[in-house]
């Protein structure tokens, strides 16, 4: 098992009293596998793939990864996360300042990883994702599709025990959700890159290995 | 292990390097300008005093000699303590030039006018004198051919309307006598044949310099002499005070030793006995003021401290997404740290150089000159060693340093889910 998560529970406290959001939930990611996560709008969902991220900390629960439990606030949780971890995010979030190659090459170097390596890693990507000709354009000089193609590089460049992708389509038009789906398939397939989405869209969970739904704070597996 | 430098250096650099910052960096200038400015007037008020200090102790120790023998009481030295005292310098390493000196009160008069003056006398054929009294003589001769010529101080000289060629009266109301005819003044005529130009006011407005045969006529006291003139070499001026000292208690003995008849103790006192506490005094204030400007430069670097800030919030998102690819904040304050840093060095060599100009904009001026009455010297002096530079650079930079620390805080305690479901897309 890649990934488990137990019991995970999350509340917020706000003025109106504590929102419990993640309630109990459970999931196992094996190694090689498309899970998506799907469920209505502020139901939790972020919040559970920043907690599978190890972004965020649950109130209670455990995560073990390959048989280890991690904690969020362990000290060399960002190595971790930089190794074995890539992010997907609704908004690309590229570095506005930095080239499309700069940014895809960025995890690398924070990993240690020497400047020429990871340019021709990075190159290498971004050849595969069929954005290689945009390497030297900033982020706002290149389309919606391009610019989550780019982020997919970027999360993938330390080559990741698993990709946490929150509503990757979720900004673009069908044309280009369709490019993005089709290449997160097609990494997965190719690469046998694990994956974990969050989305609105049935379409695109109905493409994955499995798809739960996040209901009442529980995940429930679908048929 | 995560190796912090590499992905700092090259954040730094795209940074830095990539045009689209331009404008950014644009408004770092303005925002560093504070900076500029106030290093800039520390590093003219440090090189004006260190200026003011170097030209004061050049001028001192050139128009003096570093040390002074004395006989005790009102007694002047004789031509044969002057021949023992010589006798027992002779092979001294610290010596570069001893000579005998006169020195006395006078009056000159040049038509109506009268002035009190100083009257020297030297040895003017001497080449190797132990004050720097030919460099000094900027015009006319420095080497008097008889009796009856002087150099005059270029202060006193145009205050009694003087030209070199003109012939001066001097009085000595010392040496005056009373005699049955009534008060015979003792007056003696020079001829000027050479202008004195030390700088330094307190000389410059008083001294009559004269040979020491004509000095010694004046004063009634021929082949006797006020004092003897030690010159040291470079290395040794500093040490003045304890060669002093010890040479006085041995110069005694020799004397008690050698003559026949021992004349009475002598006495050594060095330059730092009489200028000591007044160089002890402009250490102290250039330190003062030193501390003083540095304030400016910790009020300017405020400015960099809500810069910083300004960056740090304006780039949120970045530090967010980072930060959720494995950048530590320990990394991303390196960056916000490193790139202060770099920006606040160029601010500050910016403002040294603009230091440095204005200091010799002020050194070359003429409108504004010092009263030599108050301060001795009338015109401004700037001094630029490297250690001025160096050290306005390491405390400006040190100051940037320690308030650059306090904003950077806040990157510690910035979560990332929060950045990132607050940040809009774009």
């Amino acid at each position: 098992m890649l990934l488990s998560v137990e019991h995970i529970r999350k509340s917020y406290r706000e003025s109106a009293g504590t929102l419990e959001v993640l309630r109990d939930v459970n999931l196992e990611i094996e190694t090689g596998k498309m899970i998506a996560i799907t469920g209505e709008s502020g139901c939790g969902k972020s919040t559970l793939l920043h907690i599978l991220g190890l972004l965020d900390q649950p109130d209670g629960g455990k995560i073990v990864y390959e048989g280890k439990e991690l904690r969020t606030g362990d000290r060399r949780i960002a190595q971790f996360r930089n190794r074995k971890i890539g992010f997907v995010f609704q908004f690309h979030y590229l570095l506005e300042d930095f080239t499309a190659h700069e940014n895809v090459v960025i995890p690398a170097l924070i990993g240690g990883m020497n400047r020429k390596d990871a340019n021709k890693r990075g190159l290498e990507l971004m050849r595969m994702l069929e954005v290689e000709q945009r390497a030297d354009h900033y982020p706002n000089q290149l389309s919606g599709g391009e610019l989550q193609r780019i982020a997919i590089a970027r999360a993938i460049i330390n080559q990741p025990a698993i990709v946490f992708a929150d509503e990757p389509t979720g900004n673009l038009d069908p044309r280009h959700s369709d490019e993005v789906v089709n290449l997160i398939v097609r990494l997965n397939r190719e690469i046998g890159q694990t994956f974990v989405i969050v989305t609105h869209n049935l379409g695109i969970a109905q493409r994955m290995h499995r798809h739960y739904v996040l209901t009442d704070g529980t995940l429930v597996l679908q048929p | 292990m995560i190796n912090m430098g590499k992905f700092v250096n090259y954040y730094i650099e795209r940074e830095f390097l990539s045009r689209r910052r331009l404008s950014g960096k644009m408004d770092s200038l303005y925002m560093f300008s504070g900076i500029i400015i106030s290093v800039a007037a520390l590093m003219t008020a440090f090189a004006l005093f260190t200026g003011y200090e170097n030209a004061l102790k050049n001028v001192i120790l050139g128009v003096n000699s570093h040390c002074y023998i004395f006989r005790f009481g009102n007694t002047d030295i004789t031509g044969a303590d002057l021949n023992e005292i010589k006798d027992f310098f002779k092979d001294r390493p610290e010596i570069e030039a001893l000579d005998a000196a006169i020195s006395a009160q006078a009056m000159a008069v040049h038509g109506k006018k009268t002035k009190g003056i100083t009257l020297r006398g030297i040895d003017s054929a001497n080449e190797n004198l132990p004050t720097e009294y030919h460099r000094y003589v900027k015009e006319g001769r420095s080497r008097l051919e008889n009796d009856r010529e002087a150099v005059i101080g270029v202060k006193l000289m145009r205050e009694l309307g003087l030209s070199i060629g003109d012939t001066l009266k001097v009085i000595s109301p010392l040496h005056s006598r009373i005699t049955p005819m009534g008060l015979k003044q003792k007056t003696a005529r020079f001829r000027i044949a050479g202008v004195y130009e030390s700088g330094m006011y307190e000389y410059d407005s008083a001294y009559l310099i004269m040979n020491l045969e004509a000095a010694a006529q004046f004063t009634l006291n021929p082949q006797e002499f006020s004092w003897v003139e030690v010159k040291l070499g470079d290395a040794f001026i500093d040490d003045a005070d304890i060669l002093a000292s010890r040479w006085e208690d041995e110069l005694n003995e020799h004397m008690r030793a050698e003559m026949s008849e021992y004349p009475g103790s002598f006495r050594i006192v060095s330059w730092v006995f009489y200028n000591g506490n007044l160089f002890t005094l402009i250490t102290l204030e250039k330190w003062i003021l030193f501390i003083i400007m540095s304030f400016m430069v910790l009020i300017a670097s405020f400015n960099v401290v809500s810069g910083i800030l300004t960056s740090i919030l304006e780039r949120k998102r970045d530090i967010g997404i980072l930060k959720a690819y494995g950048a530590t904040s320990g990394m991303i304050k390196r960056i916000f740290l490193g790139r202060a840093l770099f920006m606040s060095a160029v601010a500050v060599l910016i403002g040294e150089v603009l230091g440095y100009l204005l200091g010799q904009l002020l050194y070359h001026q003429t409108i504004y000159r010092l009263k030599g009455d108050v301060y001795f010297l009338e015109k401004l002096n700037v001094s630029y060693s490297v250690e001025v530079w160096a050290m306005v650079f390491a405390v400006a930079m040190l100051i940037v340093l320690v308030t650059a620390l306090f904003p950077l805080r806040k990157i510690e305690s910035m979560n990332v889910t929060e950045i990132l479901r607050n940040s809009p897309g774009k």
